[in-house]
């Protein structure tokens, strides 16, 4: 009986019933089409990101401000640091539940010189080819040459990079070539030459950063930046010579000559050019020493030398799982007692992550006053709506109608309207996306082109905002009746037959 | 026993800065069965002792009984449930549910209740669709089951409401100003009609009216005036006790 009431006052009272309908259908279209576009720029972000180079998880060490940080780098005074004991933990970190790889990864910022003296600047990943391979080869296309294999210092260039390059010189940029890079930082100037493996372009260009993106193999990157690499000496010692290497000191290790003789100059040298006390991690090159200092004669000695990364970028075998994922390693580090931070594409993102979460909020404010304003127009219709009804309820009342009968009668209608409303909006919603994604949402500017990975979006429903416009809009349908509905149940019956 | 006592009631309106006694100090009763007319001109507090019977309104003071059950210390919730179930209404103006056809209107009583409290929820469909079935054949309206209350005539519509205050079977009908928006003929006929009820069902029927045809056929007439009751009798058979006893002589004329 009550939703054959209500179901006969909607159609009676159609005036009301079209304003209040219209409003929340209204409100509905508005909803799924904005948040179902949001939610397509954002997994369309998001698969740009993780398939392309930040994966799903991105470990980084901590800085003053987060937000200065992504996988291009920091804006702050910081600067990138190194993650901490990386490669004592990198074995552990690729075993963990729901990791399928570990990539470390540099970045920086470098001038590069071509052999007829020209220069352009260039921004770098340094990588593990054969890791970075797997992961994030496939978003590229390569225009010429490939990634490097072996251990020779190789950069793969940025067909922007390139461009500009051969355009300074006059002659284009040919794999096969050699670069110097030269790398200004804190520790003063580095200078590495490279060999140029092969010439790419992003498929998608998330960020603005992509264009001047080069890569560059992870041992030159150390190298350029300052931070160690791994080698790994067997030394067989003799009791003279392991008494000796108890006597020996850090300045005295660590003057003029190098522990390894390599090619390689100065990497832990003082020199005026390259690392400073500070950044070399003197405890764990002491570490080695002292352990050899108390070994039994004849017994190998290790001298382990960090392998440092400023970044540990993670592709997970199931990528649904990542908020999980997220918090069980940011354990496993907090247990360890590692100075890592583990986040996901969007702090790899950096400005365009937090600038997609940002405009939602703002839509998302937009939708609150909308909604609100709407409640108001809603909650007044009903007013007048109930006000005209008052004898018919009063008369409910007085045969014997419960307040209750009356509260569960207004709800059901208000409840009937809102539901059949929001379908209404859904529909229309629904057909109104389909019809731009036939042609795409044109980009206006460059920072819409980033946000939509391309020249246009071609948005697709989506089932959150569908759900999340029809419960906020029915929601708001059943407060806006919540106020008339105390006008109609505190009138007494007998005031209510006197109108 | 007195279906309907009032015991001193007095009820008082605040009307701006005056305080306005609609009734003063009134006592009555009613036996099952009855047909009562509370008569008198506008104002003098006929309907406002129709609305404490019916507890839609309370009284300023003294007590109002039906069936025995003092309605004063009764809450929102019982007094609800008293008056679907005890008693029935048929107002001036038809109130009848606009949206709801002829059938509807007079089945709407029986659904109100969805409390273990509803004494309707025993009923056999069966012997509820007969029910109603019976009242829309006796308010011959039998043609007009699915006509809505704007398809019908006054007279229609009171029929119409005749049949809901009756749906529940209760003890008491009230019936404010019934015939005062309707031609004479139509009136008479509904006046027949609640009486051919009252005889029929032996349902009591209290009228707030100021038709003389009703003050005719009332076995009790109580004549208000000014909230205070002037004059009260029985006739046509009928006794203060409810008997078919010897009429009694009019209060004010045996005084």
């Amino acid at each position: 009986m009550i939703t054959k009431i209500a179901l006969r006052n909607l159609t009676e009272h159609r005036s009301k019933t079209l304003i209040v309908g219209g409003l929340i259908a209204l409100g509905v279209t508005l909803l799924v089409m904005g948040n179902s576009i949001m939610d397509s720029i954002s997994v369309g972000l998001r698969h740009s990101f993780t398939e392309q180079y930040s994966g799903d998880i991105f470990i980084y060490a901590p800085v003053e401000d987060e937000g200065d940080l992504s996988i291009f780098g920091s804006f702050g005074t910081d600067g990138v640091q190194a993650l901490e004991r990386f490669d004592e933990f990198a074995g552990q970190l690729a075993a963990q539940a729901n990791v399928q790889s570990v990539s470390p990864t540099t970045v920086g910022r470098g001038i590069l010189e071509t052999n007829q003296g020209e220069q352009g600047g260039s921004l770098f990943w340094g990588i593990d080819p054969t890791v970075w391979q797997h992961s994030f080869a496939q978003p590229l296309t390569w225009l010429e040459g490939g990634l490097w294999s072996g251990d020779a210092p190789s950069i793969a260039l940025s067909i922007g990079v390139a461009d500009a390059l051969a355009e300074a010189q006059g002659s284009p940029i040919k794999v096969g070539e050699t670069l110097l890079i030269t790398v200004m930082g804190d520790n003063g100037i580095k200078i590495r030459e490279v060999t140029i493996s092969g010439l790419f372009a992003f498929k998608t260009i998330a960020a603005p950063q992509l264009e001047l993106m080069s890569l560059v193999d992870l041992k030159t990157s150390q190298a350029l930046l300052s931070l160690n690499h791994q080698q790994v000496i067997e030394v067989q010692l003799s009791a003279a010579e392991s008494e000796i290497l108890g006597q020996v000191t850090e300045d005295s290790l660590f003057g003029e000559a190098t522990l390894m003789g390599t090619a390689e100059p100065d990497l832990f040298g003082n020199g005026s050019s390259l690392i400073t006390p500070e950044l070399s991690n003197e405890s764990v090159v002491a570490e080695p020493i002292a352990l050899a200092a108390h070994s039994s004669p004849g017994v190998a000695a290790h001298v382990t030398l960090p392998v440092q990364a400023q970044f540990a970028v993670l592709l997970l075998d199931n990528p649904a799982d990542v908020a999980v994922t997220q918090e069980r390693l940011q354990a496993w580090v907090d247990a360890n007692d590692l100075n890592w931070r583990v986040g996901d594409w969007t702090q790899a993102a950096g400005f365009i992550g937090n600038l997609v979460g940002g405009i939602k909020l703002i839509l998302n404010g937009l939708v609150v006053l909308v909604a609100f304003v709407a409640t108001l127009i809603i909650m007044n219709t009903l007013v007048i709506s109930v006000t005209e009804r008052l004898q018919e309820i009063g008369t409910m009342r007085a045969i014997g109608a419960q307040k209750a009968f009356v509260r569960k009668m207004i709800l059901t209608e208000t409840l009937i309207l809102a539901l059949a409303s929001a379908l209404v909006g859904v529909l229309v919603g629904t057909v109104a996306l389909w019809l731009i994604s036939i042609n795409g949402l044109p980009a206006a500017n460059d920072i819409i082109k980033i946000l939509f990975g391309g020249d246009a979006l071609y948005p697709s429903v989506s089932v959150s905002a569908v759900l999340q416009a029809v419960s906020m809009m029915t929601l708001g349908a059943v407060l806006a009746c919540l106020y008339p509905l105390g006008i109609a149940l505190k009138v007494s019956p007998l005031k209510a037959m006197q109108g | 026993m007195a279906v309907i006592k009032l015991d001193s009631v007095t009820k008082q309106y605040a009307l701006g800065n005056t305080l306005v006694k609609a009734l003063n100090d009134v006592s009555f009763a009613a036996h099952a069965g009855d047909f009562i007319a509370l008569s008198g001109p506008s104002g003098s507090g006929k309907s406002t002792a129709l609305n404490l019977i019916g507890c839609i309104d309370a009284p300023t003071s003294g007590q109002v009984e039906i069936n025995g059950i003092i309605t004063g210390s009764m809450s929102e919730v019982e007094i609800t449930r008293l008056r679907h179930q005890k008693l029935g209404f048929i107002f001036q103006s038809f109130n009848l549910i606009p949206v709801l056809n002829v059938r509807e209107n007079i089945e709407f009583p029986l659904l109100l209740d969805s409390s273990k409290h509803n004494p309707y929820a025993n009923w056999a469909p069966a012997e509820q669709q007969d029910w109603i079935n019976h009242l829309i054949e006796q308010v011959g309206l039998a043609d007009r089951r699915i006509n809505r209350p704007n398809e019908l005539s006054g007279g229609q519509r009171q029929r119409v409401a005749i049949a809901r205050a009756l749906v529940t079977k209760p003890s008491i009908v009230l019936a404010d100003e019934p015939t005062a928006n309707l031609d004479s003929k139509t009136g008479a006929q509904i006046i027949a009609l609640m009486h051919q009820m009252n005889q029929e069902l032996g349902t009591t029927f209290v009228f707030s009216t100021h038709d003389p045809r009703v003050v005719e056929i009332a076995d009790h007439v109580v004549k208000l005036q000014d909230g205070t009751i002037i004059d009260e009798y029985f006739q046509n058979g009928k006794s203060a006790t409810g008997d078919h006893a010897a009429a009694a002589e009019p209060m004010a004329q045996a005084e």
